[in-house]
């Protein structure tokens, strides 16, 4: 095992609109060690939510290599990316992408129907998650019937519940007000101290990048500044 | 939960939606069970007739008369086993509206004939030896609550007797089941003694002649010696077997077949525009939440046999419903129909077309929602980029 979760090597993304070709990021290296808790920020178009994107193995990158636990991953066909993403990453995202028609509890069971669980121990997993949250009273409630806060806590508790090693949000407290948001931090603090996770963080929020143990700063496509609270 | 509650989830998230295209399935497969049913009423005859029964009838037409001597001249023919005249009554009972299909015929030589007809012995022989008894098929029975022993009015809309009255007097003599047809049950049968001796027009004349013969090989020779010995005389003859003529009959409705297929694919097809229209903009509007599942570790294939089960569970209910719909209305009213049109039915052979449509709708309507979803790319789907 690696004692890193990401190893980014020369790794470009470059789209073509009409007859101009668009870099996003060019020989980008990266490292990101294993229960890290990173944040990146930068301005609009720069490149962070490509990037997380590029991470999460829901984009693929035009040249370069990424490395996940030590083996590659951009080489992967995309049954091999969801079985992958399946059992290693969970995703956060700003709007938090409920089903509404699924109760709190049904949302957070979702990623483990991809798993061989059978429904007792699949129900014992999300009443953790939930309760690690702080949701376990609100298993039955649709998201409609809850609150940004609630319902953002629920797509985390819905991230973690088949144990991936990395979390990978996009603006989680973007749609927060303050209180709320610096809540969704301190369990994503949580999970990166007590359960191992490694966090990486996309955000505009200062605030949410204080939580992180580090920050990059991207700006059109290059790490500019690499801060660290250690 | 399980895919199964994910796929009955989805399809229940805008209810009145869902409904109304389970409505639109619903009256597709009513009309579809329900045209067949009538077809097959329409085709019972031709189904059932015995190979070796043929009918002969007025040449000109079969609503033109023959002279009811040429009962027995058939029955010499070499081949011919027995012979029996069916003249048309145009009864009712009680009110028009409650038609009565009802033929004048011989007793013995009618259950000569259709030997496949049930009934107890001492009733046929009540029915073969009283001159105003009916055999009376067991559906009519039902619908009118007539027993055995019962004397009933019967009226004509044709045929008058000697004091201008339309009304006849009958005994229930014989109830009849007939299993090689259940639809000879909607009929009921008179002596044809009793008929010819009581009407004011028309005597000594029948509608048709049914008989059988020794072998359906030689049923064409036999015809064309039937045809052949009456040609050139006041009653010219067409015989033909029994099966071609209940054909030749139908088809003096019109190409009913033609006309119900085009009925049933008009309503099939949009029906297809319809539920196919719906399912992609139901599925249009899912596009972030499939990007979302495809994002959590779902494959394309799984997502996309997730909307081939809901547009397969949508089209099946409906059909389920339809056909059942069909069935069910069909049997409620069956006195009413069977007294114009018996054997009417949604048989087991339309009921596996009608489950066979459904899956095939199911599969064209959601396959296009279904092919989309499989490409979908998680970035465009959740709107990045």
């Amino acid at each position: 095992m690696s004692d890193f979760s990401f190893q980014l090597r020369k790794v470009s993304k470059r789209f073509v609109k009409g007859k101009e070709t668009i870099t996003i990021f060019d020989n980008l290296d990266l490292d990101i060690p294993a229960k890290d808790y990173v944040a990146i920020m930068g301005p609009s178009g720069s490149g962070k939510t490509t990037l997380l994107n590029v991470l999460g193995g829901i984009d693929h990158v035009t040249s370069g290599e990424v490395d996940f636990d030590g083996k590659r991953v951009d080489s992967l066909t995309e049954s091999q990316l969801s079985r992958w993403r399946a059992a290693n990453v969970g995703f956060i995202f700003q709007f938090y992408n409920l089903m509404p028609v699924l109760t709190a509890a049904q949302n957070v069971e979702l990623p483990l129907l991809l798993t061989k669980l059978n429904s007792k121990e699949r129900q014992r997993n999300v009443a953790v998650a939930l309760d690690l949250v702080g949701l376990g009273d609100r298993a039955k409630h649709y998201p409609r019937e809850m609150s940004g806060g609630q319902q953002q806590r629920v797509a985390i508790a819905r991230a973690i519940v088949s144990d991936p090693k990395v979390l990978l949000c996009d603006e989680p407290t973007g749609d927060l007000d303050r209180t709320t948001a610096d809540e969704v931090l301190a369990i994503l603090a949580l999970l990166n101290r007590d359960h191992g996770k490694t966090v990486i963080v996309v955000t505009h929020d200062p605030e949410a990048a204080n939580h992180a143990k580090r920050t990059l700063h991207l700006n059109k496509g290059v790490f500019v500044e690499r801060t660290s609270l250690a | 939960m399980n895919y199964a509650l994910l796929v009955s989830k989805n399809l229940g998230r805008r209810k009145l939606r869902t409904f109304l295209m389970l409505v639109a399935i619903f009256i597709a497969f009513l009309l579809f069970a329900a045209l067949e049913a009538f077809l097959h009423g329409f085709n019972s005859g031709e189904n059932s007739s015995a190979a070796d029964r043929l009918v002969t009838v007025n040449k000109i037409n079969f609503t033109m008369p023959l002279p009811i001597s040429y009962v027995s001249r058939i029955e010499q023919v070499d081949g011919v086993v027995r012979a029996t005249p069916q003249s048309w009554f145009g009864g009712y009972y009680q009110d028009p509206r409650n038609v009565v299909i009802m033929f004048a015929t011989d007793p013995q030589a009618f259950v000569d004939v259709y030997p496949k007809m049930r009934m107890p012995d001492a009733e046929r022989d009540a029915w073969i030896h009283n001159r105003v008894g009916l055999a009376v098929g067991r559906t009519v029975a039902a619908k009118y609550g007539w027993k055995v022993g019962d004397h009933i009015p019967i009226s004509s809309n044709i045929f008058s007797r000697a004091d201008g009255s339309h009304n006849w007097e009958f005994d229930v003599a014989a109830i009849f089941s007939s299993p090689d047809d259940p639809a000879r049950e909607g009929i009921v049968l008179m002596s044809h003694k009793y008929f010819d001796e009581t009407v004011t027009f028309a005597r000594d004349t029948t509608s048709m002649i049914v008989f059988t013969t020794t072998s359906a090989s030689r049923n064409e020779a036999i015809e064309k010696t039937i045809d052949a010995m009456f040609a050139n005389s006041p009653y010219e003859t067409s015989t033909d077997t029994a099966a071609a003529f209940n054909k030749a009959f139908v088809a003096q409705l019109g190409n009913i077949a033609l006309i119900i297929t085009l009925v049933v694919s008009t309503a099939f097809a949009a029906i297809l525009l319809i539920v196919g229209n719906t399912m992609a903009m139901a599925v249009r509007e899912r596009t972030r939440e499939i990007g979302v599942l495809k994002a959590l570790g779902f494959t394309g294939p799984v997502i996309s046999l997730q909307v081939i089960a809901e547009s397969l569970l949508l089209a099946l209910t409906g059909a389920l419903l339809g056909l059942g719909g069909a069935a069910a209305i069909l049997t409620l009213a069956r006195g009413r129909i069977e007294a114009y049109v018996p054997g009417v039915k949604v048989t087991a052979p339309v009921f596996a077309a009608g489950i066979g449509f459904a899956l095939l709708l199911g599969l064209v309507t959601g396959a296009i929602p279904a092919w989309s979803a499989l490409r979908l790319r998680i970035v465009t789907a959740l709107g990045r980029n």
